[in-house]
């Protein structure tokens, strides 16, 4: 796909505001009722959904021209997708996200870079990673667990760490923890270790598609060889690129791919995993954008719209409506019920119109006050419900939180649901 | 726009809040219903000069006087949905008041709220109903600001019936002036707080706005304040899902009663309407007409395009809904038992389908809340649409007449292909307002904003009943007449007030001369000053 697919789409934004506000029958108070960081913080309309589509379509008729601020305002957002969801349920042709995402690929196309960004990518080019960590320590968390290698073994489930999992030290104890907890359940789990591979989704999302097709052709390659029935990954941010961009750029995974929380949920239901839990604990859920909405499976269309009844305007054949309702959210509920000591609550925006963590679309590396101000607001809401622990599913997720109360000495907590049903 | 004014407003606002690149304004210039005076696209003629961002009155005032001493033009705009936020020319400064959004106070004894241009009522109403008051929410959405429809631009709404038209439910008002002067309307005016729109102090209340406002051409207006009602149902209506049709309330409240009457013809079913509003029995009455509710309320078009294969025929044709919401069940029984004799002496039978759980949530959440229904009804279907008749008030009689007559004229331009069918029945109303003191009444026309014939069937419909109704000494409705003209490159109110019993342009200009006389504030929905 390139910005001239969307010449359609791009015309039908109604300008309604819509994009920046969590479904309307939905807001329980004034002070979370925003859904989109960008135009929150940034208050120009450029920064919401509808805003990114004028922009897009300004640029592509020749209107203007990239400007710094311009870029600046492109990649100040998280591809949250949470505009998307709120447009959606007004019409279906226009689609901000996948614009908003289609003017990156154009930067990167035509060399309008950020620096924070091109060491991303320069770091997954030489290590795999993101972070330019060396390839050869990603498997180092699974020291001692007797995991088994897919490289050499068969295993009846592939469990893919993911790059933040995988490198981040604070974060191991729930990478350890999630592949113990399957192996007590009995299930027959490998990993590809040092071999595994960034998702490439962190690529995508700043406009490298390329790099992420890569990747998408390595792990289809190691998932055929490893003959496994199951691909588990607590990373949200892998499972989103494996349900939505890989489909997006027609890679498909031929097997099925699993959260850990839905895997989770569904282990308890069958009795082979007892939720621990530990002291009582007050605790609201974050659901991750890439869990949630972004999680949806994406199924890839290439037809018309044709009309029917005068003017009414139909996709044929039928064409997926994202407005993320086909995520996961359930799971990881269905988990913090079951386990003894939690009493869980809900914040007032959850689910498909979940506020961001601030993490996303290369904000957390080139915005860094952005990206934390995005995490603040979140823990305010998580706060405002009266919890005692903000829990999510997502470790860039978490990182962000962490990131953002350390910075002002703020000790309340956040969790990773795998170290609740450990027993925090 | 000149360098030394520019500076100027970046310093009133700081830097960050204020842009002049193109492609941000041009963000400001792509419109809904730009396609009607773009050229294929829905980028209206005029990008603005620059856009700032004010937060305080004080900024606000003081970007005005930069626009008279430079002899520059200024549109501000809150949420800013529609051709009329959009510049009428060249060289104008946008204010985008998005930063003041403050909902400043709810005043639960006085039973008023104050708030600043950002606030939309979707938010108002959340905060309103935790503390047993309500608003009225307008059906342009609840994205809208509550502040711009009291102020400057009309909006009806299901609610009317029990709460008022807001012309009548803005109370004090700050204003800053075209040239720069704050001025405070009623109450607020002798420093006696915000509790009334008419003194003691200034009341000028019908200068400011009458009818159907001055769509951002005479000033702009920074804070004020809206009266609230008591609202007898739950602090939250919680529901479960997000999408259309497939969205439930969880746990119905008991003191809260949909029914749907309908009628063997217009005449019995307008009587019912008149006296439901004057039994002040109801919360909201209303209903998009069974043309438009199989067309936009599908869970994605292509269930709409089966729902007005399959649903259109089994709809009956005069049908409404009332919406009883009450404190007590004694209360609701009362209600229930005045509706069923005024159905008894109209003719009226309920018609049950819609008291089916599915139906019945997802009207009550519009009739109370709007939502995301109003829009996805009149956009989803073909990505644009136009109301016929928007601004028709009527009193008793010519509510039948209009609604015959635009049904007859639209049927004729359905049939050619461009327009969305509806059978002519598009209509959103039958609306009552003030307990049964008015009634109002439009058809939502839904077009293609991508295809220049679909745009010129609406023009010309458009046309076609507003002559018709000229011809018949009804009122033009204004807001339909305002597209209309800015497609043509002419003023709403010229087009108008030839046909009226009076020129209200030479009053219309007198206020602007004393208002704005350095003609600073962009008129192009209003009137121009020469």
């Amino acid at each position: 796909m390139a910005l001239q697919d969307y010449e359609k789409s791009m015309n039908y934004c109604i300008r309604c505001s819509h994009c920046k506000w969590i479904p309307f029958n939905k807001i329980k108070t004034k002070r979370f009722s925003a859904n989109c960081p960008a135009i929150s913080r940034y208050n120009f309309h450029s920064y919401s959904g509808g805003g990114r589509v004028a922009i897009a379509q300004s640029l592509f008729l020749g209107r203007s021209e990239m400007t710094d601020e311009i870029r600046e305002t492109i990649y100040r957002c998280q591809l949250c997708g949470s505009c998307q969801v709120a447009c959606h349920l007004i019409g279906e042709i226009c689609e901000p996200l996948e614009i908003a995402r289609e003017l990156r690929i154009k930067c990167v196309e035509d060399g309008e870079l950020l620096p924070e960004h091109m060491l991303m990518i320069d770091g997954m080019r030489k290590e795999d990673n993101p972070f330019g960590e060396p390839k050869a320590r990603r498997g180092d968390w699974a020291e001692g667990l007797s995991l088994k290698n897919i490289n050499t073994d068969k295993a009846d489930v592939i469990f893919h760490a993911g790059c933040r999992f995988s490198y981040d030290a604070d974060l191991r104890s729930i990478v350890r923890g999630a592949a113990t907890l399957l192996l007590k359940a009995g299930v027959n789990v490998g990993i590809a270790g040092k071999e595994e591979a960034c998702c490439g989704g962190r690529a995508f999302d700043v406009g490298y598609r390329g790099q992420m097709e890569n990747y998408a052709d390595d792990i289809i390659s190691r998932i055929k060889a490893a003959g496994a029935t199951k691909l588990v990954t607590p990373c949200a941010d892998c499972y989103s690129a494996f349900m939505q961009f890989y489909p997006m750029i027609r890679k498909e995974l031929d097997i099925e791919i699993l959260h850990t929380t839905e895997y989770f949920a569904r282990l308890i239901k069958e009795g082979k995993l007892k939720p621990r839990g530990g002291s009582s604990l007050r605790v609201t859920y974050h659901d991750p954008c890439h869990l949630g909405r972004l999680g949806e499976p994406y199924i890839p269309w290439n037809g018309t719209w044709k009309k029917v009844w005068g003017q009414l305007n139909i996709p044929d054949p039928p064409k997926q409506v994202r407005r993320g309702t086909g995520g996961v959210y359930e799971p990881p509920r269905e988990i913090l019920r079951s386990i003894p000591g939690i009493e869980f609550v809900e914040m007032e925006r959850i689910r498909e119109y979940s506020w961001c963590c601030g993490a996303g679309g290369g904000v957390r590396e080139a915005y860094e006050d952005f990206s934390e101000w995005t995490a603040l607001e979140r823990i305010a809401e998580a706060k405002a419900v009266g919890a005692d622990a903000l829990v999510t599913t997502c470790g860039w997720c978490e990182r962000n939180f962490k990131d953002a109360l350390g910075k002002r000495n703020d000790d309340f907590k956040v969790y990773d649901i795998t170290e609740l049903l450990m027993g925090v | 726009m000149n360098s030394e004014a520019y500076k100027m407003v970046e310093n009133i606002v700081g830097p960050d809040n204020v842009s002049q690149d193109p492609g941000v304004l041009d963000a400001y210039t792509y419109q809904w219903m730009g396609e009607m005076t773009g050229g294929g696209t829905r980028f209206g003629p005029y990008r603005p000069a620059c856009v700032a961002l004010p937060s305080t009155t004080e900024e606000v005032q003081a970007i005005v006087k930069v626009c008279n001493r430079f002899g520059l033009k200024f549109k501000a705009h809150s949420t800013g949905w529609g051709l009329y936020a959009s510049p009428g020319g060249g060289g104008v400064v946008v204010l985008d008041l998005r930063r003041m959004n403050r909902l400043i106070e709810i005043n639960e004894k006085d039973m008023y709220a104050v708030v600043e241009p950002y606030v939309i009522w979707a938010q108002l109403q959340a905060e309103a109903m935790r503390k047993g008051l309500n608003c009225v929410t307008i059906g342009a959405g609840s994205c809208t600001s509550a502040l711009a429809n009291c102020t400057s631009v009309m909006g009806v709404a299901n609610n009317n019936v029990s709460m008022g038209y807001n012309e009548r439910n803005v109370l004090g008002v700050e204003w800053v002036l075209p040239d720069g002067e704050i001025l405070r309307l009623g109450s607020l005016g002798s420093g006696a707080g915000w509790i009334t729109g008419d003194g003691p102090g200034p009341s000028l209340r019908g200068v400011m706005r009458g009818a159907f406002g001055a769509l951002g051409g005479f000033g702009i207006f920074t804070r004020c304040a809206i009266r609230l009602y008591q609202w007898g149902g739950p602090p939250e209506l919680p529901s479960e899902n997000i999408v259309s049709m497939d969205e439930r309330i969880i746990g119905y409240p008991e003191n809260i009663k949909l029914i749907a009457p309908y009628f063997d013809d217009r005449v019995s079913f307008e009587e019912a309407i008149a006296n439901i509003g004057e039994s002040e029995i109801a919360y909201a009455t209303g209903l998009l007409e069974r043309g438009l509710m199989t067309l936009g309320l599908g869970i994605d078009n292509r269930q709409s395009a089966e729902m007005r294969e399959n649903m259109a025929p089994v709809i009956p044709k005069f049908i409404f809904t009332i919406l009883l919401v009450a404190n007590s069940k004694p209360e609701l029984e009362h209600q229930i038992r005045v509706l069923e004799a005024i159905l008894e002496h109209t003719g009226g039978k309920k018609f049950e389908m819609v008291e089916q759980e599915n139906y019945r949530d997802i009207i009550t959440l519009l009739l109370v809340k709007g939502g995301s229904v109003p829009a996805r009804g009149v956009f989803s279907p073909t990505g644009s649409f136009s109301p016929i008749l928007c601004g028709f008030f009527a009193t008793r009689g010519t509510l039948v007449k209009a609604m015959d007559d635009s049904e007859e004229i639209k049927r004729k331009h359905v049939e050619s292909g461009l327009l969305a069918d509806d059978m002519g029945e598009g209509g959103w109303g039958p609306l009552i307002i003030d307990h049964g003191h008015a009634e109002y009444f439009e058809n939502e026309t839904l077009f293609d904003p991508q295809v220049p014939e679909s745009i010129k069937a609406l023009i010309d419909l458009t046309e076609e009943t507003n002559q018709s109704l000229a011809q018949k000494k009804l009122p033009i409705p204004f807001l339909s007449q305002v597209k209309v003209a800015r497609s043509k490159g002419l003023s709403a109110h010229d087009t108008i007030a030839p046909h009226m019993n009076v020129d209200y342009r030479s009053w219309q200009r007198k206020f602007k001369q004393a208002f704005d006389p350095n003609d600073t504030g962009d008129s192009c929905n209003y009137i121009e000053s020469k």
